[in-house]
This record gives structure tokens, C-alpha cells and sequence, in this order.
């Protein structure tokens, strides 16, 4: 438990008051100077007399010479408080923001519709998001939600709520002076939501009458199609809501899943703004001390998993979350509502998950087990000007938060496609050859349950074929050639520089702080980040590229006209899949299957 | 993104709009203590109808309206010019472990000339390529190579002829050097993107790299090599396809040039597939030389550097720039036989008359997005979509005095508590409705939206939302159900703390200050609370009846495609 630092808090405000001291003026440019006028070289700027006396360097390089001090995490600046009841509070002050952020999260999420409820009976899908969606649409006690939607709005409070797989929660901001209403509201949500019968109504025939549109969009249908090829159509993580789910919600069912899953122990809540943070965490424990809340099982897959991140762990991993600044590693509030957007929420409510998964098998076995002999291609046509790919497999399951391959793991996949300047995909595919707009990839390590390796572009349909070929040629040759030491350090260095934006307001710094208490994660993970970085060596990305890129482990989908199947199979896909078009409400194909073009 | 908007220039692209030199410290909150008593008066009633039966929620005088409280010091923006015109904006963050940083042109699609549709958007691609110093091992040979290029592609030389001097090409460029000397510099988050008025490029890193940050950027326009056309020309129609993805686009983009005309604004932003694939290096470098010039660019700060830093730094590398030289434009286009007509775009825009619309018909648009057009501003069609109706006004540009009026207008209208949804949604008629201001450099538009309830929907539904649209404009005009005090203080109170969201990352501030200044309003942001609190019944009375009055407005009336998807020949249940 950290104690609050106050003192410290402002020690940090003033160490930065005086600015880089070793940030060098103008005049004191070092390094390699240009050769020659400025106006000399052809194409270039006739640039001003005054200017010309001071010649610029001709390569940044010479500007590099003042090293960039190691990145020190900015938890001191944090106040953290425990209640009695469980309840974790953490508060990061930062005077110069008018606003005061609140973060709720609680590990309660879909995963828990595969847990028996007390009658011994399973929960409807969805229910965990449509708990959560309804704490900040369907009033308080006492309170109907139109007065409640109204006085928000008046004073330009923002309270939204969202639901996930693994988290739900709240985020609310608002000026800093009505910082006791907006908290007073935030409490009332989470310990007291009505879930008032005709919002209930009322969002859940806008769910209805979104189930009919899902298969509007061609990405979203990729995706769906693409999980349901990993994971088979059934699946817990690939199963769509459907009508028949969202009939058996009710105002009650919603309130039994919030009376027995949210827990004080189970919730963590940031505070970040230009308030005293000690103030804050006194109301938040004046609010909420008493709230003794639910008494179900929150089941054992949540629970904080050890290691440091400075030494090898061994420890089953159990917590779910990101890995590193290219996961999702938004203050905690954005980070679930990323999830919610895509998954689960309210406005996309088709990836609700219901079904049991094995939990004992480790990736390999289950590999073994389950996957087919060859990788299969599967194609839904559509006559989109664009066509859509996705290719992907199983990836990591995290052991610990010291776990090396999660390392390994994370700069394989920004070699592959990250959004840094090394992504092979996007060097090949946009760079090299134009064929996309942007191509991305990624080596998924999830924490309660395998991450997914996923790489994906769209592409004119005439070059779909081609930007395959050399999808799949990165991917061998990831596999077969080892990764340049010059490579490595560039992917190594833009994942370390991309870690002080995670850091930088009050608000990430409480909420990534509030993040590593939800998931187990030690605190101490960030500062040795970049150490475990630097300990990755090109065999280790070898040797992981070997074990999960196997190629016959991928499946791909393509969501457009239709491809043809020799050419597909000329490609080493040895199982092509023409994709029924189906019911958006109902799920049940439509379409008998088309032959491919060119069959 | 590429964002549409268009039409009419009230000032000149490049008038300085601000002093040389200028401090301003922000308030969040203003005190206009004056006009509370008579607001509060005024809105009793309602005030204790919304929040009275809220638990702790008995509002007082001083809390009813955060106009009535004392001024909250927010942050300062230092600007100044640099000696050569070039505009600079900087917030200082002493907590902040990062930079961000950008620049601006203030020249975007609209100002493509007429016979380079799309040129804007090639360019800011091309200057993502290298330079003369970055991604080459040898400029002059590189430089020979290029102009050769150009020269075979102008005269139509064989595919072969192109690709044997394309492998000449590799063997010069260092495709990977860009991203080496982006990374080496510790720069994240590198990206650019353009509009219809403008072209902005932005950055973060360690406060020890703002130096090489603006080497780098500087250095993409002091010594442009805009290599690499044929490749981004495939990239960009990529781009355009992936924009126009989503299931109303391509309509919506039809909308545009139905409403706009034949304005700058009318333009599709990357042209046709056949304009993209006419555009030439020389074109790209004319564009440059007369878009890029210092008096049209803006550089924004925002991190822990001291002012006199960012000050001297800037002058030294966005200061230092003049005018392109002239050689590698003149040979280009001496190889390559183009040369632009008119980069009409930057001086004579193609509408005038305040920002209202030329003419309804004067682009017709193709028979297959919609049924018919008549000429009373009314385009209907169909797509695979939520039925919708669209009422778009045209507006003014974003300097203007009564811009902010129509942001709190929209800020009325909207929200759970708001007229459209109280009027429309709550009560089953619609799935969503809502309102938008989107005001630009030479003019805006004001849209109200509603989504039918129905995705079934047909032709007298969606009349039913249109005429409920119109009567929630009339209704705030209307003596018996008009505008309270109350609303318009709601709507304040949600603007000031949009705006604080808005502002309180160092990226989105960054950005916030280069959109600002490139729509002709630098010192929006700073005077926003005192603009918000200026704002009347009266005022919104006055562009209700100007602009959005019974008379005006385009309409679009989008239904669902049929049949489109499986499931959709079933009704709703």
C-alpha cells in the first residue's frame, strides 16, 4: 500500500519547472554541419541571409548527441487508500486541468455468464453488459433517468458506463468544482442503479433492431466470421448475440447479476484532476465505505497473478490485460471502453459471449487437439470495391507478468505489423509494393485466455491475391530468417519510446496505476519494461516465430468478391471455404455457398 | 480522414489574423456575475423540476450557472510569429514527459488546382517519402533518375522502358531510412492528415528531440524529392476505398457535391480514379512551391520546453524557410509537359454570396445513388443503412462572429435532456437524432440528423422525422415554446467542459491549436469562454431565422436498400 505523497507530489511539479536543462538553444547546434549554401542545392529553399550564417546540420543525426534520460515512472506521484470493505482507491493530482476524471472498473464481465447462478441455472448471454451499460442510462434509486440525464447535462457531466469480457465500469468527468455531484453520481451508479423497466425496454429493442444490421458492415462481419474460425461458431469468444439471448433479460435478471457480481473487492476507482488528491479519496471513501455489495464468485481466472517483471516468473498466469504500450494500454476507464466498442457494449452487443471453454488444455495441446490438418481460407463473397482479409491464429497465454515470451512475443509482432516504423506488413504491402492503405499485425499474449496472432488489410480485389502472397511470405520469412540486430533495435526502441506517453497526464498515470491493481499487475513491471526489452535477442524471436507461425495454424478469411480457388490453394491453403451469407438475427445461413471465381 | 466542408472565402488564405507576438492566459470559467440573478430568475422553475429530486442535488444560486463562479485559470498559449511569416503556437506542460508538436498549411482539397484534383492530398503523402537528405544515398544521381522518370512516363514510354529506370531508382533510395531517422529521433506517433483547408503533420518525442523533430520536419518541405508518385497513387486509391467503406459514404459524398455545387468544396477529396492517375511529380512540385510557402504555415508546441527554447529553435528551421527554389520544379515540368493552370483553389474560390448555395443543380449527380433530385434542394437515395433524414443549412466560416452561436445551438438540440431527443427519440419516432455544426475556413454547414426508429422505414416515416426536424427549429423561435435560459446555460455549461476534454492530452491540444489558426481563428480557444458567455437567445433567435429558416436547407432522405442483406426481407419483429 503506497502511502500518500502530497510533498512529493509537489517536489515532482517543481523538478520540472525549470525545463530540460540539457535542451540546447539554437546557436549551440551540434554535430555534422551542412556543406555548402543552402541555396545551392537544387529544389531547395532560397532561405534568408540571417539564417545562412548558421549552417544546419545535414543529417538529424548530429542532433541526437544528448542521450534521452531512462523514463522514470511517475508513480510517486500517486496516493493510493484500501478500504476496509476492499475497495481500492487511487487519486494523481495535477493542478493545471480544470477537469477531475473518474475511472470505475471492476473485474465483472461476460466471462462470468459461464459461471451457474444460484438456482444452479446459467445466465442469459449479455447479461454482463447490459448490467453495465444500464448503470449510467437507467437512474439511481430514488431518481428516474430522464431527472438523472438532466442534471448531469446541466452542469456538463459526462457518465458513461461500459461492459466487456473481462471488465465493467464507469468513466465520468466534469469541472473540478462539481466534483462532489459528479462523485455522489458515480456512486450512486455503481452501488445503486434502477435499472428503470422502460430504458431497459428501450435499449434493448435498439439491440434488437441492431442484431438486424450487424452484417451491414463488411469489416464486422470479417471479424465475426474470422473469430468464428478460430475458435469454432460456438464458442464462448466467437458466438454472436441473438434475439433469443436478449429475450431472457429483464430489469430483475439484471439486478441479480449486479447484486451478486459487484463486489467492493472486485472494484478499483481512479481519481485525476486538478483536485487534492487526498480530498478526494476521503469522499470516495465517505461515499462508499458502507457499500458491502454482492456475494457471488467472481471465480478464480481474475485473480492478481505474481512476478515482478524483473526475474523469470513462474506462476500460472490468471490476470487478463495488455502487455506493453502496443496492447491496450489506455488509462483503465478508455481501455475497457475500447473493449466495449468492439465487443460486448451496448451499441455492439452481437460478440456477448455464453458458452463454457476448456480451461485446463495449454495452447499446444489444445492446438493439437482441434486444429485442422492444413490452414483453411474462407471466403464470404460480397461485391465490395474493397475487399477485406484477415489472417490469424491462437496465440500466447501469459504464465506471470515476468513471463519472458511476452516480450519476445510483443516485439515479433511490431516486427510483423505494429504501428511502429519496423512493420514488416506495412513496409511490404504500402511501401514497397502500394497495394494497401495500411496493414497491420500482431502477436497477441492474453493473460486469462490465449491472445490472438492477427494480421489484416483491405485491398482492391485485383490485388488481393498479391498482397497475400507477400502477407504470407512475411510470415515464412519470419519464420526462416533470423531478424537483423538493426531491425530489432528499431522495433526495441520504438516500443521504449513509446512508454512515457503512456504516462503522460494525471489521468493515465491514476489509471494506469489503478489498472496494474485490477489485473495483478506489479508496479515494478514498468519501470523494468524496457530491461526485459533490451534482454530479447534475435534467436528468441526466431524460436517463438517457429512455434506460432506456423502456417498451418493460420486460418484466413476474405470478405469480397470471390478469389479463386486454385490460386488460393497454389498458395498453400489446402482447405478453401466459400462462407454461407447468413441471417444478421437469427444466425442460420441464407445462402447456399457460391463456387469461387474462376472454378 | 479526409473532412468535407466548403465554399466562399471571407478572408484571404494566409492574412495574418493575429499580432506578431501575443499572451493569453485562459479561463475556463468567466465571471459574469451579472447575468446570473436574472438566468436564475428566469429558469427556477425548470431548474427545480430537473434536479430538485436528485439526492443531494438542490442547486444553489451560485452553482446554477458556472458563469456566477470565479474565473479558473486554465493554461496559457504563447504566440508569435517566426521572421519569415511562419505562425507559431505554444502551451507549456511542466508535467508532461512528451512533446507533441506540429505544423500546418493552410491550403487543402479545396485549393487543389482545377486540373490537379487531388494534388494536396498526393503531396502531404509525398512528403512522407524522404527528402533530398533523408531516404537517398545520392540526391543528384536520385535527382537525374526522377526527372527521367517523369519524362517517359509524360511521353508514354513502354512499361519495360519505366521499370528498368524504376530499378535504377532502387538502387538509389533508402526506402527504410526515413523510419530509421524517425525512430533514432525517439518519435512516436508521426502521422499527417488532410483536409479541405488544410494539411497538418504531428509528432511526439523527448523533450531533447524538439531540435531533430524540426530538422525533420522542416526538412521534408526546405528540401522536398516527392518520390515515390506511382506507389502512392495506388495508396491513396486504396485510402479512398477504406474511407468510403462505411455503408452511407459513398452517398454522403454525393450529398456533398450536391449541396456545395461546383465550389472547391464540391470536389471529391482525392478526385476520380482517373484524376489520381494523371497527377504528375511536376504537378505535386508546383502545388508545393505555391501552397508551402512560410506565410501559410503554422507550427504548434505543447510540452515541457521553455518559450525562449521553442522560439529560437523554430526560427531556426521553420524561420529559415523561404520560397522553394526553382530548379527541380521548372525541370520537372519542362520533362514532364504539365503545368498547372491555376492552383484556383488558394485565390478564387467558386462560390460567393456569404456561404449560401450557389445553386442546387449545378453538379448533377449519378442516376444510380438516388431516385431524383429536385430542384428544391431534396436528394433522396438508398444504401445499407439505418433509415435517416439529413437537413444540411448552409452556415458560416469558422471565424465568423455567429460560428459559436450555431456550436451551442447544436449543443441545445442535443444530448438526453435535449430537444431532438425529448421530441424524437424518447418518444419512439427515432432510433437517434442529433444536430452538428461544422464550420470551415470559407463557410459551414449545420446539419440535424434523425435515424428512423424502424430500419423498415419507408417514405412517410421518414417525412414524419423530416417535419418533426423542422419543427424543432421553428419551435425555438416560437413564442410559446421558444428558447429558455435554462437550455441555453445547459448548452453552455456542456460546451465549456467539452472543450476542457477536449484540450487536456498535449496531442489533441496540439492539434486543437494547428485546426484553430488554420481555419482562420487562432485565438478561438483562448477566447472560448468569453465567447460561449456572449452568446443570447436572442442570438440563436436571429441565425435560426437567418440561416436555418423554413426556407432553407438541402435534404437528404436516405432509405434502406432493398433487398440487401439476409434478414432484411423480414419485418421487424
Amino acid at each position: 500500500m503506497m502511502t500518500p505523497l502530497l510533498a512529493f507530489s509537489l517536489a515532482l511539479l517543481l523538478s520540472f519547472a525549470s525545463g530540460p536543462a540539457h535542451l540546447l538553444p539554437a546557436s549551440n547546434a551540434r554535430g555534422q554541419e551542412r556543406s555548402g549554401s543552402l541555396g545551392n542545392q537544387p529544389g531547395e529553399r532560397d532561405n534568408g541571409e540571417e539564417n545562412q550564417e548558421l549552417p544546419l546540420p545535414a543529417r538529424p543525426e548530429a542532433l541526437l548527441e544528448t542521450p534521452v534520460g531512462p523514463f522514470q515512472v511517475p508513480y510517486d506521484a500517486v496516493h493510493e487508500r484500501r478500504l476496509a470493505n476492499g475497495l481500492v482507491l487511487v487519486a494523481v493530482s495535477d493542478p493545471s486541468v480544470p477537469l477531475v476524471d473518474v475511472a470505475i472498473a471492476l473485474r465483472v464481465g461476460a466471462r462470468l455468464e459461464e459461471s451457474a447462478r444460484k438456482d444452479g441455472s446459467r445466465w442469459p448471454a449479455g447479461v454482463a453488459s447490459m448490467t453495465a451499460s444500464m448503470l449510467s442510462r437507467g437512474g439511481v434509486e430514488g431518481v428516474a433517468p430522464e431527472a438523472l440525464d438532466a442534471q448531469l447535462e446541466f452542469f456538463g457531466l459526462r457518465v458513461e458506463s461500459f461492459g466487456g469480457r473481462h471488465r465493467s465500469g464507469l468513466v465520468a468527468s466534469g469541472s473540478v468544482r462539481d466534483f462532489d455531484r459528479l462523485s455522489l453520481h458515480c456512486a450512486q451508479m455503481l452501488t445503486q442503479p434502477a435499472f428503470d423497466a422502460a430504458r431497459f425496454d428501450f435499449y434493448r429493442r435498439n439491440i434488437d433492431e441492431g442484431l438486424a444490421r450487424r452484417y451491414d458492415s463488411g469489416q464486422a462481419v470479417a471479424e465475426r466470421e474470422w473469430l468464428a474460425a478460430i475458435f469454432g461458431r460456438d464458442h464462448a469468444r466467437a458466438r454472436p448475440l441473438t434475439r433469443a439471448d436478449t429475450a431472457q433479460w429483464s430489469p430483475e435478471l439484471l439486478r441479480q447479476f449486479h447484486a451478486t457480481y459487484y463486489q467492493p473487492s472486485e472494484t478499483v476507482i481512479a481519481v485525476a484532476g486538478g483536485l487534492d488528491p487526498v480530498q478526494a479519496l476521503d469522499r470516495f471513501e465517505e461515499l462508499l465505505a458502507g457499500w458491502s455489495g454482492g456475494d457471488g464468485d467472481p471465480g478464480d481466472h481474475h485473480r492478481p497473478v505474481g512476478g515482478s517483471g524483473s526475474a523469470e516468473g513462474t506462476a500460472e498466469g490468471t490476470a487478463e490485460g495488455p502487455s506493453g504500450p502496443r496492447g491496450h494500454l489506455n488509462e483503465i476507464g478508455t481501455a475497457a471502453q475500447s473493449e466495449d466498442a468492439s465487443t460486448t457494449g451496448v451499441l455492439a452487443p452481437e460478440r456477448a459471449v455464453s458458452q463454457s471453454r476448456s480451461q485446463t488444455l495449454s495452447t499446444g495441446q489444445r492446438r493439437a487437439e482441434a486444429a485442422p490438418k492444413f490452414a483453411r481460407f474462407a471466403q464470404l463473397p460480397r461485391p465490395l470495391e474493397q475487399g477485406i482479409l484477415l489472417i490469424g491464429a491462437l496465440g500466447l497465454e501469459r504464465r506471470s507478468w515476468a513471463d519472458s515470451r511476452s516480450f519476445v512475443a510483443e516485439l515479433l509482432g511490431e516486427i510483423l505489423g505494429g504501428p511502429g516504423p519496423v512493420s514488416r506488413l506495412r513496409g511490404r504491402l504500402r511501401s514497397r509494393e502500394g497495394l494497401v492503405y495500411n496493414a497491420w499485425g500482431g502477436v497477441g499474449v492474453g493473460s486469462s485466455e490465449e491472445g490472438l496472432i492477427e494480421m489484416g488489410w483491405q485491398v482492391d480485389p485485383d490485388n488481393a491475391l498479391q498482397s497475400l502472397r507477400a502477407g504470407l511470405e512475411e510470415i515464412e520469412r519470419l519464420r526462416n530468417v533470423a531478424v537483423r540486430q538493426v531491425e530489432l533495435d528499431l522495433a526495441r526502441k520504438s516500443l521504449i519510446d513509446s512508454l512515457p506517453s503512456l504516462f503522460d497526464s494525471a489521468e493515465k498515470v491514476a489509471g494506469r496505476y489503478a489498472e496494474d491493481v485490477l489485473l495483478g499487475r506489479p508496479h515494478e513491471f514498468w519501470q523494468n519494461y524496457a530491461q526485459r526489452l533490451e534482454a530479447v535477442t534475435s534467436s528468441d524471436l526466431e524460436r517463438l516465430a517457429r512455434e506460432v507461425l506456423q502456417p498451418s495454424r493460420f486460418d484466413a478469411v476474405w470478405i469480397g468478391p470471390m478469389l479463386p480457388e486454385k490460386a488460393l490453394e497454389a498458395l498453400g491453403f489446402r482447405l478453401v471455404q466459400i462462407l454461407p451469407e447468413r441471417d444478421p438475427v437469427t444466425l442460420e445461413p441464407v445462402s447456399q455457398p457460391a463456387r469461387a471465381r474462376g472454378q | 480522414m479526409i473532412d468535407r466542408v466548403l465554399c466562399c472565402v471571407e478572408r484571404p488564405l494566409g492574412t495574418p489574423a493575429a499580432p506578431t507576438s501575443w499572451a493569453r492566459a485562459v479561463p475556463l470559467w468567466p465571471a459574469k456575475k451579472g447575468r446570473v440573478a436574472m438566468v436564475l430568475a428566469r429558469v427556477l422553475v425548470p431548474v427545480a423540476v430537473l434536479v430538485a429530486t436528485v439526492p443531494g442535488g438542490v442547486i444553489s444560486a451560485q452553482q446554477a450557472s458556472p458563469g456566477g463562479r470565479e474565473p479558473e485559470p486554465w493554461f496559457t498559449v504563447e504566440s508569435f510569429e517566426l521572421s519569415n511569416g511562419v505562425r507559431v503556437h505554444f502551451v507549456r506542460r511542466p508535467l508532461a514527459h512528451s512533446v507533441a508538436a506540429g505544423w500546418a498549411v493552410r491550403s487543402g482539397i479545396a485549393d487543389d488546382p482545377v486540373d490537379a484534383p487531388g494534388v494536396a492530398h498526393m503531396v502531404e503523402h509525398l512528403l512522407f517519402q524522404g527528402s533530398q537528405n533523408v531516404g537517398t544515398r545520392d540526391w543528384q544521381r536520385e535527382k537525374v533518375l526522377l526527372e527521367r522518370r517523369d519524362h517517359l512516363a509524360a511521353s508514354g514510354a513502354s512499361v519495360e522502358t519505366i521499370q528498368a529506370l524504376d530499378r535504377q531508382l532502387d538502387s538509389v533510395q533508402l526506402p527504410n531510412d526515413v523510419a530509421k531517422v524517425t525512430a533514432d529521433a525517439s518519435i512516436v506517433g508521426s502521422g499527417a492528415l488532410t483536409t479541405d483547408d488544410f494539411s497538418f503533420f504531428t509528432g511526439s518525442f523527448p523533450p531533447e528531440r524538439f531540435e531533430a523533430w524540426l530538422w525533420i520536419e522542416s526538412d521534408r518541405i526546405r528540401a522536398p524529392a516527392l518520390r515515390g508518385i506511382e506507389r502512392e497513387k495506388g495508396v491513396i486509391a486504396e485510402e479512398t476505398l477504406q474511407r468510403s467503406a462505411a455503408a452511407r459514404s459513398a452517398i454522403e459524398v454525393e450529398f456533398d457535391s450536391f449541396f456545395w455545387g461546383r465550389s472547391p468544396y464540391g470536389r471529391a477529396a482525392d478526385g476520380s480514379p482517373a484524376d489520381l492517375a494523371r497527377l504528375s511529380r511536376g504537378q505535386a512540385l508546383d502545388f508545393l512551391n505555391e501552397a508551402y510557402s512560410p506565410d501559410r504555415l503554422t507550427v504548434a508546441v505543447v510540452g515541457n520546453l521553455r518559450v525562449e527554447d521553442v522560439r529560437a529553435i523554430t526560427e531556426r528551421y521553420f524561420g529559415s524557410l523561404g520560397s522553394l527554389g526553382s530548379l527541380l520544379s521548372r525541370g520537372s515540368r519542362e520533362h514532364d509537359g504539365t503545368e498547372s493552370a491555376n492552383p484556383g483553389g488558394l485565390s478564387s474560390p467558386g462560390i460567393a454570396g456569404g456561404g449560401r448555395i450557389e445553386s442546387a443543380d449545378t453538379k448533377e449527380p449519378p442516376d444510380h445513388l438516388f431516385n431524383a433530385v429536385p430542384r428544391g434542394g431534396l436528394m433522396e437515395g438508398s444504401c445499407d443503412c439505418r433509415p435517416s433524414v439529413r437537413i444540411r443549412f448552409a452556415t458560416v466560416a469558422y471565424h465568423h462572429e455567429d460560428a459559436v452561436t450555431f456550436d451551442v445551438l447544436a449543443a441545445i438540440l442535443n444530448g438526453r435532456s435535449g430537444r431532438l431527443y425529448l421530441s424524437l427519440v424518447a418518444s419512439g419516432d427515432a432510433f437517434a437524432a442529433y444536430a452538428s455544426h461544422k464550420a470551415q475556413a470559407r463557410a459551414g454547414s449545420f446539419s440535424v440528423v434523425a435515424e428512423a426508429a424502424e430500419r423498415g422505414a419507408a417514405a412517410p416515416d421518414l417525412e414524419r422525422l423530416r417535419i418533426g426536424l423542422r419543427k424543432q427549429l421553428r419551435d425555438l423561435v416560437d413564442p410559446e415554446s421558444g428558447l429558455r435560459e435554462i437550455e441555453l446555460e445547459r448548452a453552455k455549461n456542456i460546451l465549456r467542459a467539452e472543450a476542457a476534454r477536449e484540450v487536456k492530452s498535449s496531442e489533441a491540444l496540439r492539434s486543437r491549436l494547428l485546426i484553430d489558426d488554420a481555419l482562420g481563428d487562432p485565438d478561438r480557444l483562448a477566447q472560448w469562454p468569453e465567447l460561449l458567455q456572449s452568446v443570447s437567445v436572442e442570438d440563436v433567435g436571429r441565425v435560426l431565422s437567418r440561416w436555418l429558416n423554413q426556407d432553407a436547407g438541402v435534404t437528404l432522405v436516405l432509405e434502406r436498400s432493398r433487398p440487401s442483406r439476409p434478414g432484411d426481407a423480414g419485418s421487424r419483429e
